[in-house]
């Protein structure tokens, strides 16, 4: 009895076993070499979407390629699937050698696949690569032209004596040199960070361009600073252009085997020297004492400052839930948001969305673009954008609204509203217990809806001028006004004026293109 | 059927509404009667409307210039006020309703139980392919109604407009009246109901419309169509078509603002959002055309043109910097 519990035992980990192996996903590694003759100064061409690229120059003739392709997958079906959807093609002459790593799988597929190349080339060799979700592409000892373009993964060019054009969308970028750079290159990185290393008595003409990135280097510079972008002289003039551009990183120009300790922060020199004589940068080969650098651009999170809040930074978001004072806030584009703020609020943006709760202060704020909501505006204020919704939920004071393009919609105003949109629909409602209010309302291409209390007196005159000659044009809930159309430069003008609620201050609307409505609250139509 | 051959004839003229009121009807009913014309038809409305969305291309002024003057047409302006059609004589829709009260009242007057509609002409429905069985009620410019499938009741005051009597055949029993007429329809259906999807469709794509109503319309879609069960692809076609050609800058944001929060993508929606991205001189739309994208690339949807898109708009100095540093937050999240 007892055996057979232990062989029953045995067998339901044997069964297990087999199981799990069953279950485990299957792989295929495939490795081969392949020599072909090529010219000095011929060029290679690769093409590899799903993995590594090594090139090496060396003196030797003719070119050697070594692939290993790995496809795995669930089942068998599937790796065999792989193994025939993930293709090398090597084509080509002496002159121009090809190789490209051709899969035509969908995302569906059950398998994946990578194809790993170690190539070595002549020295004398034009390399261009296209990589595209590979973990690094590496190109070294090459004195000719090297291009490379990939969207993930790291860039390292190493002993690279021609010109160079590198492009990346996530990846980082190594260029690493012994000598001095004698040809022009061009490193671009929208996500990753740039790093050069080169003979610390290189001339560059170095220019550099990061939104959110800074400029750090150990060898002598100097140049100027405007907007994103830094171009300077390093060492002497006359050497090759260095062009570096790293959108979301930092960018390193460092002397190969220089010290650590040397690296300086180039905005932060600007920053310094500004009041000498604004934007010009030197950094002397003794590092001057620097505040520390941190970061040029930022995020900033807080829920509560006890005092006033004042802040300039080339891209910064701003996440704030109550400020004690005032806020002066200046971002060269960003989100900002705000919660309570108990004094005045000025927010100028380069570009980002603006939410800003309860304002008891007066308020002044522009956006280049994106969207302005403003929940409560106790003192009233100025808002403008380049293009987005301009929204007020409620205010107390006079508003002032400017858009470039898009609507402006108030919920609640308890003081007069003067906007204006260059295309949009403005929906403007009045607080229904005000006897009368100036309104300015005008959009070149839109309607215009304005909501009255019952109790609403006003002098209205409203204007539409539209291309339908059978436009209705103005409609309004109360009695009183005059309507006339006539021919204006070829477009109908309907034009509604009148005193209503018994008169009070003026209102007007213009719409081209568009109609107005003004509305009494509460009435249903 | 040998009277097939002149109707087809007549139908490009019935796209165009360029034939008379009597050849039309008479071509509507031979549609419904038709299985092969209605099929024909079908596809003929349906290339026209494929290319009424192509773009127009407005030709240089120089061309259209030279173009009319080389087969002799001078453009110059009309000083002929454009006649407008006046409405029908208000006796003639007296007499529509006269008949069809009178008719109503004969036909109430000789039934002995309550009156109940059957469906119309079920034996001849049931006689026809499944694809072309004409629907209970269908939207439509102009559609042909049997008298004994209406309800005599008239209801409301309904605006009744061109009275036209129309008797095609003299020597059967059979006449026509055709007219206009303006009622409150509610139509009512779940949201993944095509001819609900479709009409929220034609709502937003109308530009006839004042613009809050194509506004309130993407609304509408946003609050119903977000729910994936009521996925429609025609709902993502519509948007990508306001957000291609409206003109409307707050139309267009909010067109936008909606595509992105669609469960479906289709390629027409995502070319959509390439070109918004690219073109759109309004930066919020730029700016909400980056974020559906960065979704679809989150998502591993993004196709090469479109990684090229957000790279050319994260490099372009030119652009803003808030659209810029998103295009790069976009790429950022691209899924291999």
């Amino acid at each position: 009895m007892k055996s057979s519990f232990r062989i029953s035992g045995l067998t339901a980990i044997a069964l297990l076993a087999c199981a799990s192996l069953a279950a485990a996903p299957l792989s295929h590694t495939e490795r081969f070499v392949r020599d072909f003759p090529m010219e000095i100064g011929g060029s290679l061409w690769i093409e590899n979407p799903i993995g590594n690229v090594d090139v090496v120059g060396s003196d030797q003739l003719g070119i050697s390629v070594s692939v290993v392709k790995v496809v795995a997958a669930p089942e068998a079906a599937s790796l065999k699937e792989g193994r025939e959807q993930t293709q090398i093609l090597l084509e080509g002459d002496n002159k121009t050698r090809v190789i490209r790593t051709v899969v035509t799988g969908t995302r569906e597929s059950k398998w994946k696949s990578n194809v790993a190349y170690v190539i070595r080339v002549p020295r004398a060799s034009q390399v261009h690569v296209k990589g595209n979700m590979g973990e690094h592409i590496k190109v070294s000892n090459i004195a000719s032209t090297v291009t490379v373009k990939n969207t993930n993964g790291d860039i390292t060019l190493e002993g690279v004596s021609g010109a160079v054009t590198i492009d990346s969308a996530n990846g980082d970028i190594h260029f690493l040199s012994d000598a001095k750079p004698t040809q022009p290159v061009q490193l671009t990185t929208i996500n990753g960070g740039i790093e050069v290393q080169v003979a610390g008595e290189s001339n560059l003409d170095w220019i550099a361009q990061s939104i959110k990135g800074d400029f750090r280097t150990n060898l002598p510079v100097r140049g100027r600073i405007s907007g994103q972008a830094f171009r300077g002289i390093v060492n002497q003039p006359g050497g090759p252009s260095m062009t570096t551009t790293a959108l979301m990183g930092n960018i390193f120009l460092l002397s190969r085997g220089g010290s650590q300790d040397e690296i300086r922060s180039v905005r932060a020199a600007a920053a310094q020297r500004t009041a000498q004589s604004p934007n010009q940068v030197r950094i002397s080969p003794v590092p001057a004492q620097q505040p520390p650098t941190g970061t040029y651009s930022e995020t900033i999170q807080t829920p509560l400052v006890q005092g006033n809040f004042m802040y300039a930074t080339n891209y910064g978001n701003f996440h704030i839930g109550e400020v004690r004072g005032f806020v002066s806030i200046q971002t060269g584009a960003g989100q900002v948001t705000l919660g309570t703020v108990t004094g005045d609020v000025s927010v100028r943006s380069g570009g980002g969305p603006l939410d800003l709760s309860d304002i008891f202060g007066n308020l002044s704020a522009r956006t280049e673009a994106g969207e302005v909501l403003v929940r409560s505006a106790r003192k009233g204020g100025e808002l403008s954008t380049g293009g987005g919704t301009l929204r007020v939920i409620y205010s107390a004071g006079p508003l002032s609204l400017h858009n470039s393009g898009g609507d402006i919609v108030v919920n609640q105003a308890a003081s007069s509203i003067d906007a204006d949109t260059r295309s949009g629909d403005l929906l403007l409602t009045m607080d229904p217990r005000l006897k009368t209010q100036h309104v300015t309302a005008k959009t070149t291409k839109g309607n215009i809806i304005l909501n009255l209390g019952a109790r609403f007196g006003a002098e209205i005159d409203a204007t539409v001028l539209t291309t339908q000659e059978d436009a209705v044009g103005i409609h309004s809930d109360f009695p009183g006004l005059t309507v006339k159309r006539d021919q204006f430069n070829g477009k109908t003008r309907v034009r509604a004026t009148g005193k209503i609620g018994g008169g009070g201050e003026k209102v007007e609307l213009f719409a081209e293109d568009g109609e107005i409505q003004i509305g009494q609250q509460g009435l249903s139509r | 059927m040998a009277e097939c051959s002149p109707m087809r004839e007549s139908f490009p003229l019935l796209l165009t509404e360029s034939l008379d009121a009597q050849t039309r009807e008479l071509t509507h009913q031979h549609i419904e009667s038709c299985a092969e014309c209605a099929e024909e038809w079908q596809g003929m409305k349906e290339a026209w409307r494929m290319m009424a969305e192509l773009p127009e291309l407005e030709p240089p002024a120089r061309a259209r210039q030279r173009f009319l003057t080389e087969i002799g047409v001078v453009e110059k302006k009309s000083n002929v006020i454009p006649f407008h059609r006046r409405p029908a004589f208000k006796w003639l829709s007296q007499a529509a309703a006269v008949v069809i009260l009178a008719g109503g009242s004969y036909f109430v007057g000789h039934q002995s139980r309550p009156i109940r509609i059957q469906p119309t002409g079920v034996a001849n429905v049931d006689r026809m392919p499944a694809a072309i069985q004409p629907a209970a009620f269908s939207i439509a410019e102009t559609r042909t109604v049997n008298a004994n499938s209406i309800n005599p009741n008239i209801e409301g005051r309904p605006d009744i407009q061109n009275v036209q009597f129309v008797d095609a055949n003299p020597h059967d029993d059979q006449i026509a009246l055709s007219f206009d007429v303006t009622q409150h329809v509610t139509v009512t259906g779940a949201p993944n109901d095509k001819s609900m999807v479709r009409l929220m469709a034609y709502v937003m794509e109308n530009e006839d419309q004042m613009s809050p109503n194509r506004s309130r319309a993407i609304d509408w879609v946003k609050q119903a169509y977000t729910d994936p069960t009521n996925a429609d692809p025609e709902i993502a076609q519509a948007l990508a078509k306001v957000l291609r050609n409206d003109t409307h800058e707050g139309v267009r944001i909010k067109a936008v603002d909606t595509l992105k929060t669609l469960p479906t993508m289709t390629g027409d929606t995502r070319e959509a959002l390439i070109t918004a991205l690219k073109n759109d001189p309004n930066p919020a739309v730029r700016i909400k055309a980056v974020d559906a994208l960065a979704k679809l690339a989150a998502s591993g949807q993004l196709d090469a043109a479109g990684v090229d898109t957000l790279r050319q708009k994260a490099m372009q100095d030119d652009e803003n910097v808030y659209v810029r540093t998103k295009a790069a937050e976009a790429l950022g999240k691209i899924q291999p």
